[in-house]
């Protein structure tokens, strides 16, 4: 055989590549200080944007927390033999193949909680529980990688979930504490704080012709 | 091999809304053709194609050893000065590639002739990668093709294997890992190349993102920074090397640690004194055509025939005339290259198949032959505007 082996069709619809990004975020509240009943209370949020507006975090968290949630799942997901078994779990075109001879749903979106570590330092350490989020085909339901469901409340947009099931894995609670907010990043994203000295030293050759490929 | 007509897919248009495939006709032509199709033997492709391709990438990457510790070639090349160092370190420290595209001349009984490579930034990489796959997908699914054919066509797999092997060579360096890919504004091939490169690149788990080149910008120290201002690290370019030597910012190109895809040691496989060069190195190899240098064409007369003029810095086609053996010379096409100077090759004019010439993109990806495109024209020099047709292999 002379050609691609490894191509799957759904991971090149585009039309599915750019859906809205489903991302569930923890509403500020503390892992041990939720009181008496063991869930939490989550808020749902549908892009990378909303995760800005709707959090105190940084882009570089958003999407930091994001890639962790993704990688994980790679090897949490639920995983299937076949890409119709997994479709029929979670819909035409959710799944794709996983880095084995499997088949994973691709994360609807995910959820993160910010932790305050709160060891008698005076420095209090920020660390964050993130983890992926899939949509079941059978009850259009939402479930965490850990398969726990997320249940919706009266809120628009607010879920509980088991506080159980937010526990990490230890490679996440590792990965996570390697993210580390740095004081600029925030500031420079939130626009115009940080001048942008010097553009356009690239490309003006480029109105002569109207396209490089050769 | 062979041209076969074939009925287009009756649901072409609703698969190319499904994958995103944009520029199925540019500028009101046709661009992607699927009422036909080229059939090769295994033989073909292994032997006339694949080995020499792998042979003359080799080949070409001996004249990069020669031509960067020479200074007297890195002038004939026309390359800056200023960027020796650039280019010099590049190759030294082996800059990974990504990919490349040999266009040949190949009627399927001679061997292929080497047009030109076109290392730096070529395009159609989705069409060739992924559209062209998805037809004989289809095609064979639909009954319209044998069970049995196949295609030479690699180009996905390999990509995304080779992202995997780009991030861990970051990696081990301790090198930025997040890959930044940037195009020029308002071309939708360029935006769709370097798209299907994101996906391979996020289907690879390496984290990317889009800058347009003219939106890139310097901070205080010098560095590029994309549209948040963020420090660009690590940088896949569709761009050309000639172009960015020349601009405003290239005076800033090797201050900071940035490493490029494609590595700067590409700009001189990009450029048409490569031809004269592999010539003058691999005299009569059987899949180049002879070619000089401008002070050389004393020479062109033992080769009888007619020969082509050609920008060293050109893209698509562009500013190429005939030189006909008394001399005279006839304009192919027009464009806004040459002042860097020309190269002459022996006029070859690509295979005909009915009315059409039909030149063979031959891709590497990692150094390694990865599949071909075809593309077809209704006169012999190929431009921007050409045709794609898909390809099977079937004995």
């Amino acid at each position: 055989m002379k050609r691609s082996q490894r191509i799957t069709l759904p991971s090149m619809r585009k039309s599915f590549l750019l859906r809205p990004l489903a991302a569930v975020v923890g509403a500020g509240a503390l892992a041990g200080c939720s009181g008496g009943d063991d869930t939490e209370t989550v808020n749902l949020v549908r892009s990378v944007e909303d995760c800005l507006n709707i959090t105190q975090m940084s882009e570089l968290h958003c999407e930091a927390l994001y890639q962790i949630a993704e990688r994980e799942s790679e090897e949490a997901a639920e995983k299937f033999v076949s890409l119709q078994d997994c479709e029929l779990a979670y819909g035409d075109g959710v799944c794709r193949q996983g880095e084995g001879d499997w088949f994973i749903p691709m994360m609807t979106g995910y959820i993160m909680a910010e932790v305050i570590d709160e060891v008698g330092d005076a420095m209090k350490k920020r660390r964050y529980k993130t983890m992926g989020v899939y949509r079941s085909r059978k009850d259009d339901e939402y479930y965490t990688t850990t398969g726990a469901p997320l249940t919706s409340t009266t809120r628009y947009g607010s879920y509980k979930v088991h506080t159980n099931a937010l526990s990490p894995t230890q490679k996440m609670m590792e990965e996570a504490r390697r993210v580390k907010p740095r004081g600029t990043a925030s500031s420079r994203m939130l626009g115009g704080t940080v001048k942008s000295s010097n553009r356009g030293g690239f490309g003006s050759t480029s109105s002569k012709r109207s396209s490089w490929g050769g | 091999m062979f041209r076969r007509n074939i009925d287009e897919r009756p649901d072409l248009a609703a698969r190319a809304e499904e994958f995103g495939f944009h520029f199925a006709s540019m500028y009101g032509e046709k661009y992607w053709d699927e009422s036909a199709f080229y059939q090769f033997s295994l033989r073909q492709i292994e032997d006339h194609l694949e080995d020499p391709t792998e042979e003359l990438h080799q080949m070409c990457l001996e004249v990069v050893k020669k031509v960067v510790r020479d200074d007297d070639l890195m002038r004939r090349f026309k390359i800056p000065e200023s960027q020796w160092d650039l280019i010099r370190s590049s190759w030294q420290n082996r800059e990974p590639s990504l990919y490349s595209r040999f266009d040949f001349a190949y009627d399927g009984k001679n061997p292929a002739k080497l047009y030109e490579n076109n290392a730096d930034t070529p395009t159609s990489l989705y069409e060739t990668g992924f559209w062209q796959w998805l037809w004989l997908s289809d095609q064979v699914d639909r009954g319209e093709l044998s069970r049995r054919a196949d295609q030479y066509n690699s180009v996905q797999d390999k990509l995304i294997l080779r992202f995997k092997e780009l991030a861990a060579h970051q990696r081990h360096r301790g090198k930025s890992e997040l890959l930044y890919f940037a195009c020029c504004k308002d071309t939708v091939e360029d935006r769709g190349t370097v798209q299907y490169l994101q996906d391979c690149a996020a289907e690879a788990g390496v984290k990317n993102r889009f800058v347009y080149v003219e939106d890139i910008g310097v901070d205080e120290e010098g560095q590029f920074i994309d549209l948040e201002d963020q420090p660009i690290r690590w940088m896949f370019k569709l761009y050309p090397w000639e172009f960015m030597f020349v601009e405003a910012f290239g005076e800033l190109l090797g201050q900071h640690d940035i490493c490029y895809l494609e590595p700067p040691w590409k700009a001189i496989l990009s450029n048409k004194a490569l031809l004269p060069m592999l010539w003058r190195m691999f005299p009569d190899h059987p899949n180049l055509l002879p070619a000089f240098f401008d002070d050389e064409t004393d020479k062109m007369k033992a080769h009888g025939g007619r020969f082509i003029k050609k920008p060293i810095f050109s893209r698509e086609g562009a500013n190429v005339s005939l030189i006909a053996e008394d001399g005279e010379e006839l304009t192919l096409s027009e464009g806004s290259y040459g002042e860097e100077g020309f190269i002459y090759q022996l006029a070859h004019f690509p295979s005909k198949f009915g009315e059409n010439y039909t030149i063979i993109g031959s891709w590497l990806v990692n150094d390694q032959p990865a599949g071909i495109s075809m593309r077809e024209d209704s006169g012999p020099v190929t431009q921007d505007m050409s045709r794609f047709i898909p390809h099977i292999i079937l004995d």
